[in-house]
């Protein structure tokens, strides 16, 4: 008797110890390391308080406190995601019903987007249909929109295809824009073709800004890559060349255009660098003279204009190599343009050396053109760039004639 | 003989402890494991308000990782926000992303950060995953050593959210590393930064209280202030009259006057009436009170453009103040707005307004690649050298963007037009 009564006490004992020793190893798991450090130590002795808060305060009383900034809490969906759902639509009007009366609420927009989430996650129908207005205020409406998209991204998320014939089907068209937009962000490489069945009436359209949705992804954009390389003849593989580079191009000019060179065919590569001449002038400049594009026109000078307002010295330093070429080439046009937006340029930034320098070069350059075809001097001046009209009548160019 | 016999035992209560460690710590990480192969699952999965436990808010321990399963994971929450419909208004996502960053460590947070901040020249939208992400890396870490996070953002671009955040959580702490005189050079703008959004914060909560410590700040940043206070506390009467007294006392009239702007601005927002009624009984020079008052018109015509622009015309303007150019351009960069606006300025009565109006339309329309409005605008200017010069003009904005569609428009002009595009100005 004696003996059993041991041996069952000695198997609880090891079982109590293994099952202590079960808890302390679960327990201490993931502290090994952060505990080394006295930051975590800290937050490990937050936690509890934030847990306790959670059920003491009253969530439209917690939200409340939030939009009078009162709050210490800076975490807007721990805030807005207690609020029950049939108090939403009572939230929303405590913003509208606080900024009527003149208060000003720091983090309005990113409380209504939260809330508008919030509603649409429950009733999304309801949450579309709740939505104010669009402002006619640039940057209201601006606002405004982010609320749309927090209604449909919460709609996306649980139904698509609903959420995309909401939009679509709204009298306000942009809805159905911004439906498509973040409707194809879902989508990846291994679904995408799957996806666009559904839509056959769509189906350009989607694949297209599909593409575009891929300048910030670079292992679906390299996977719709190679399905070209594959596939050169695709179905819409028109589109996607052109969505792809062009959205790629505008986000990483040199990937886009080095990509582009290897295999997309040089009228992609002609319209890559073209898009870009008067936003990333800096790099689409130098690659349209690399490919031997006409030079001048409207994008070019624009272009340069920004260049030289973000970086006069390496604007000036690529153009003075160009100069002579342009000129001999035929255009003496782009090459005059060029040097009246160094003279408006530097005359702008006070810099007496460089004003006076593209002052002489346009008068020098000037009168030779003018020497040989005066008719296309004065036809060129009624459009050029400003400065060049002053540098012009300043010399009495005109009265030469 | 007893005690030996519970000696024997020691052993295997021991071993027993032992095992219980090792398998309670090994299940803990194959359950980490198994629930990043789900969330990796649940990807493009649908859900709902009920989905996950993403608003239970417990807090997660910070994990150890191997190298492999950090690269692992950041490649998770990367792919997490780039498949999301929005990642900066999906809410559900951001909890879910910010539970799994509180697990990371201050180096890893750190580390992320620099492979998500933009290059120099990288320009991003505020819609961008990448940097939704990033700000809720810097989120996690602001929360965790928000000093750090503060030094480390400087000249990055997103240290403002980090400041206010502290401010708001801590103000004590943050107030403490704010008087530190220690700081490198280079922080002397954030500094500055986060005196004003200290201000601020604290004006929102006890403004008489904020009012006192504006009396301590250098003169730049009272102006600051003031046009940050302007346009915040414009509409809110509990306020106004501290407010209008510090701009009164302001030394310079013409930082004075830019915060009076905002107030105005802000007041048409809300009621054109009320803030042109409120211009007439300050206390300004005449001049001024014009600048405010078109100010005022400016804002009115966002909302109700001809009626706005209207009641200047009937003063008999002849100059268009510039301001209203900013509002002719909110109300007709886009349609209906820009064949609304056609329809208005054809409208107005026939004078050099008339004409200002026009010329703005005509480079805004044709910037704006709406070359049939711009170049039929042009057509309809009064003064013949004008009109042919801005149809110069357009022409040749059109033809390099499309050249068919120009000619084909152009082609339909009567032939002295045509002929004297073909010619230079005299």
């Amino acid at each position: 008797m004696g003996n059993f009564r041991f041996q069952w006490l000695a198997v609880l004992l090891i079982a109590a110890c293994g099952a202590a020793g079960y808890a302390v190893g679960n327990a201490h798991s993931g502290a090994v390391k952060t505990n080394a450090t006295p930051e975590v130590a800290r937050r490990k002795s937050d936690r509890p308080v934030q847990r306790e808060r959670r059920t003491e305060l009253d969530p439209m009383e917690n939200f409340s406190g939030l939009l009078a900034g009162a709050n210490r809490e800076t975490d807007i969906w721990k805030v807005v995601s207690r609020i029950p759902p049939e108090r939403i639509q009572e939230a929303i009007r405590q913003v509208a019903e606080l900024e009527k009366q003149g208060a000003y609420l720091a983090r309005k927009n990113e409380i209504l987007s939260a809330l508008y989430f919030l509603w649409a996650e429950n009733d999304p129908k309801a949450a579309l249909a709740g939505l104010p207005p669009e402002p006619r205020d640039s940057l209201d409406s601006y606002h405004w929109r982010g609320l749309a998209m927090s209604v449909l991204t919460a709609w996306i998320r649980m139904d698509p295809e609903a959420a995309f014939s909401a939009g679509k089907a709204h009298a306000n068209k942009d809805f159905y824009y911004m439906g498509r937009d973040l409707l194809v962000q879902t989508w990846t490489p291994e679904n995408v073709f799957q996806n666009l069945e559904r839509h056959p009436e769509h189906r350009k359209e989607l694949i297209g800004w599909y593409c575009v949705s891929l300048a910030t992804k670079s292992e679906a954009r390299d996977a719709m890559l190679n399905r070209l390389k594959e596939n050169p003849f695709m179905e819409d593989a028109d589109t996607v060349n052109f969505a792809l580079f062009r959205a790629w191009g505008y986000e990483d000019f040199d990937a886009a255009v080095a990509s582009a060179k290897q295999f997309y065919p040089p009228t992609g590569l002609k319209r890559i660098i073209e898009d870009n001449l008067a936003m990333q002038a800096s790099k689409a400049l130098p690659c349209a003279v690399e490919i031997d594009l006409p030079p001048g026109g409207p994008k070019w000078e624009k272009g340069y204009a920004e260049w030289l307002g973000t970086n006069g010295a390496e604007a000036r330093g690529w153009f003075r190599n160009l100069e002579t070429t342009w000129e001999l080439d035929g255009h003496a046009d782009a090459a005059a343009a060029f040097l009246a937006l160094d003279y408006a340029n530097a005359a702008q930034l006070n810099l007496a050396a460089e004003q006076a320098d593209a002052a002489d070069r346009f008068h020098r350059l000037v009168d030779r053109w003018q020497t040989r075809n005066p008719l296309a001097v004065r036809k060129w001046l009624d459009t050029a760039p400003a400065a060049a009209r002053e540098l012009f009548n300043a010399k009495g160019g005109r009265d030469e004639d | 003989m007893k005690t030996r016999r519970w000696i024997a035992v020691t052993p295997a209560c021991l071993a027993a402890a032992l095992c219980g460690y090792l398998l309670g710590h090994s299940q803990l990480v194959v359950g980490n494991r198994s629930v990043k192969a789900t969330s990796e699952n649940d990807i493009n999965q649908r859900t709902g308000p009920t989905a996950g436990d993403n608003r239970t808010f417990t807090p997660a321990p910070q994990k150890e990782r191997s190298p492999e399963e950090l690269v692992a994971l950041k490649k998770h929450l990367m792919n997490l926000c780039g498949n999301s419909p929005c990642a900066v208004h999906d809410w559900a996502l951001r909890a879910q992303v910010a539970k799994t960053l509180a697990t990371m460590t201050l180096a890893e947070l750190e580390g992320f950060a620099a492979e998500l901040v933009p290059n120099a020249s990288e320009s991003r939208s505020t819609e961008d995953w990448r940097n939704a992400l990033l700000m809720l890396v810097a989120d996690s870490w602001g929360v965790e050593d928000p000093a750090g996070c503060i030094q480390w953002a400087n000249g990055r671009g997103f240290a403002s959210n980090v400041i206010a955040g502290w401010i708001v959580r801590d103000p004590k702490a943050a107030n403490e590393w704010l008087q530190r005189t220690d700081l490198p050079p280079d922080m002397e703008k954030v500094q500055s930064q986060f005196k004003l959004s200290q201000i601020n914060q604290q004006a929102l909560t006890d403004f008489a209280g904020a009012c006192r410590l504006f009396e301590s700040l250098d003169a730049a940043s009272q102006q600051s202030t003031l046009q940050s206070w302007a346009a915040m506390f414009a509409n809110d009467l509990s306020k106004r009259e501290e407010l209008l007294a510090l701009i009164d006392s302001q030394p310079d009239p013409k930082a004075a006057e830019s915060s009076y702007r905002n107030l105005i601005a802000k007041m048409a927002e809300k009621s054109p009436h009320e803030a042109a009624l409120f211009i007439e009984t300050m206390n300004l020079p005449e001049e001024v009170k014009d600048r405010l008052s078109h100010e005022m018109i400016a804002k009115w015509a966002v909302n109700e453009p001809d009626q706005a622009f209207n009641s200047w015309l009937e003063l008999g303007g002849t100059e268009v103040p510039k301001p209203f150019f900013r509002g002719l351009d909110q109300w007709s960069l886009n349609s209906p707005g820009a064949e609304e606006a056609i329809q208005w300025v054809n409208g107005i009565a026939a004078g050099p307004a008339k004409e200002q109006f026009k010329s703005h339309m005509i480079d805004s329309y044709s910037e704006g690649d709406r070359y049939t409005q711009a170049a039929e605008l042009s057509n309809s200017l009064a003064d013949p050298n004008e009109r042919i010069l801005q149809l110069k003009i357009v022409k040749r904005k059109w033809e390099a963007r499309s050249g068919s569609n120009a000619r084909a428009w152009f082609s339909k002009l009567p032939r002295d037009i045509r002929e004297a595009l073909e010619q230079p100005l005299e």
